[in-house]
């Protein structure tokens, strides 16, 4: 009885939380955005269907660009981009899994914006990048875009980048923190000494007689900084203040 | 020869009271003070080997062994202190007399089961105590003087960055500390009967309770003599203080980074040694058949001793803590952007 009452307001708890937190549905109608033009019609209505289904599956927008413009960077334009969009939703948090691609220099560039970030990390999204680029060199966009969905769809349905929020990792976080307890448990269940060093110590006589410290010599190491990987594009942070996951490259 | 203590009065026993401190008797409420108390033990040296010794009630055979320095009567349960066993090089130079009385014991006891975390629910309610005993535990409690010359390389790290570089400055010492440390009263449990890890653990006693041995202190109570003198003790005093001069080192090269002892030399010796007698509560406790010795600080009630583990209650633990600690992080996870499951 204590049981069943139990799982049910968890049940319940679990339900309030949900609604609490859960994320406004998007009034976003395009997620295909050809101004480069090289995607034809139907081309460009089964990819927007693809991503219209997979975006609400994972409650995360898959965005699509392609631009030909020589005077942009495609990393700025992506944030860019992203920055004017978040703006005419009016949104504070905007799940974002996106591709650019631009036609005049052949890059493209890879972001994962909030919930994108947290399932497509760097080198995540490295790996999608590296998957398609052929497709993208060959001139199979529409393939490409398609792959892009379907590894986007894969990683999204698949745990967190980071370690700690994975479950099999968190697992062994709370098992050793339950060893510890209980062994801490166990081996303070007989009692322990509460006698520290200055319990029996005479502090009227106990002292340090002669002390010396001598300078012998110094020696000096150097490491270059880390530095985040910029030959494939990296994360950074929008103008607007978002932050982001990234992979760049060319085609 | 034995001491037995009758009431002046109306000539009961007496023994000792715990709360008033005082030689008292049950039966008029007479109360002898213990401080003015004058007798004559260093005298009476004769080193008797009789093992028998009798009531003076009720002339039954006091069982007794070797070691026995104080017990009751079993017949009658008066108390009784053997003479000979606290005289010349056998008597005690202090005592810490019982603050915790026989009802008072049961209590902390039966409060301190309740408060286990991990033993089994009917242990917790403590209702099977077999036996009971106040003992005076005969320890050796040394002054010691520690000369520690230490000699060693100690380092300095500091960090900085410069242009693209992450710099790890090193700076080496060589230290030397000449430290002078004296340690009093180090207790060092002197009967063979007592398991020495079991008395470490009662430990601190309160000092400023030590009084001047007198032998009504031990009336109504078991007392032992001891069975190593002090100087077959002496090292394990040194050991006792052993990690309390390591971690006194340590303190005193607190300000570097890291410190590695290349010569240590310690010269411990005994200032003075003196035989003394705590208050220890016995408890036999029956689990299940089997019968668990708990040990209790006659002055601050502190209970040692490993009592019953629940598997049950161990693996409730276990999985209890895993659990919430699985969820909260799931809920971190879950916040984050993450699935809940």
């Amino acid at each position: 009885m204590r049981k069943k009452s139990f799982l049910i307001y968890t049940f319940l708890f679990s339900l309030f939380i949900s609604f609490l937190f859960a994320h406004p549905a998007f009034a976003i109608e395009q997620r295909i955005y050809d101004d480069a033009g090289i995607l034809s019609d139907a081309e460009k209505e089964e990819l927007e269907s693809y991503a219209q289904s997979v975006s609400e599956k994972w409650d995360t927008d898959v965005l699509i660009v392609t631009v030909d413009d020589p005077t942009i960077d495609v990393k700025d334009y992506t944030e860019d981009f992203y920055d004017r969009k978040i703006e005419e939703l009016g949104l504070d948090k905007w799940n974002v899994a996106m591709i650019t691609l631009d036609m005049n220099h052949r890059e493209v560039y890879l972001a994962g914006f909030y919930k994108g970030e947290l399932y497509l990390n760097g080198s995540r999204l490295d790996h999608i990048r590296e998957s398609i680029t052929p497709d993208l060199s060959a001139g199979a966009y529409s393939l490409a875009f398609q792959q892009f969905i379907d590894q986007v769809d894969h990683y999204l349905g698949s745990e967190p980048a980071n370690i700690f929020l994975q479950w099999w990792f968190q697992l062994i976080i709370a098992v050793v923190i339950g060893g510890l307890v209980v062994f801490s448990l166990f081996w303070q269940s007989g009692g322990k000494s509460t006698v520290h060093s200055s319990t029996y110590m005479d502090h009227k006589t106990s002292r340090v007689v002669a002390r010396k410290d001598d300078y012998l010599r110094t020696t000096v190491t150097k490491v270059r900084k880390p530095q985040n990987n910029q030959s494939s594009g990296g994360g950074g942070i929008t103008g607007g203040g978002h932050s982001h996951s990234g992979s760049r490259g060319s085609f | 020869m034995i001491i037995h203590y009758k009431c002046p009065n109306c000539g009961d026993d007496m023994s000792f009271d715990s709360e008033s401190g005082t030689l008292s008797c049950p039966s008029c409420g007479r109360e002898d003070s213990i401080d003015q108390f004058s007798e004559d033990l260093i005298t009476t040296t004769m080193e008797d080997e009789t093992k028998e010794y009798h009531c003076e009630n009720c002339g039954a055979v006091l069982i007794t062994d070797s070691d026995t320095v104080a017990t009751r009567c079993s017949f009658c349960g008066a108390g009784v202190v053997i003479r000979e066993r606290v005289s010349g090089t056998l008597a005690p130079t202090y005592v810490i007399p019982f603050s915790i009385s026989r009802d008072e014991a049961v209590a902390t006891f039966k409060k301190w089961c309740k408060h286990g975390l991990i033993t089994p629910r009917d242990f917790m309610t403590a209702d099977r105590i077999k036996n009971i005993t106040g003992m005076y535990v005969p320890f050796w409690m040394y002054d010691l003087n520690s000369r520690v010359k230490v000699s060693g390389v100690g380092t300095k790290v500091r960090q900085y960055t410069s242009g693209d570089y992450i710099y790890t400055e090193t700076k080496y010492y060589r230290v030397f500390r000449d430290i002078n440390l004296d340690y009093v009263k180090v207790p060092v449990d002197a009967s063979k009967k007592m398991d020495d890890e079991l008395m470490d653990r009662l430990e601190p006693y309160p000092y400023n309770q030590l009084k001047d041995f007198k032998t009504p202190y031990l009336a109504g109570f078991i007392a032992e003599k001891y069975n190593f003198n002090d100087d077959e003790l002496l090292p394990r005093a040194k050991t006792k203080i052993e990690r309390f001069l390591d971690s006194y080192i340590q303190s005193t090269v607190s300000g570097y980074s890291s410190f590695m002892p290349e010569e240590k030399n310690i010269d411990s010796l005994k200032k003075k040694s003196y035989y003394v007698l705590l208050p220890v509560w016995m408890v036999t406790y029956n689990y299940k058949q089997k019968d668990y010795i708990f040990a209790m600080n006659g002055q601050t009630g502190k209970v040692v001793g490993k009592p019953p583990i629940s598997t049950g209650k161990m693996a409730g633990w276990f999985f209890g803590v895993a659990g919430v600690t699985v969820l909260i992080l799931r809920l971190v996870t879950f916040f984050m952007g993450g699935g809940l499951l």
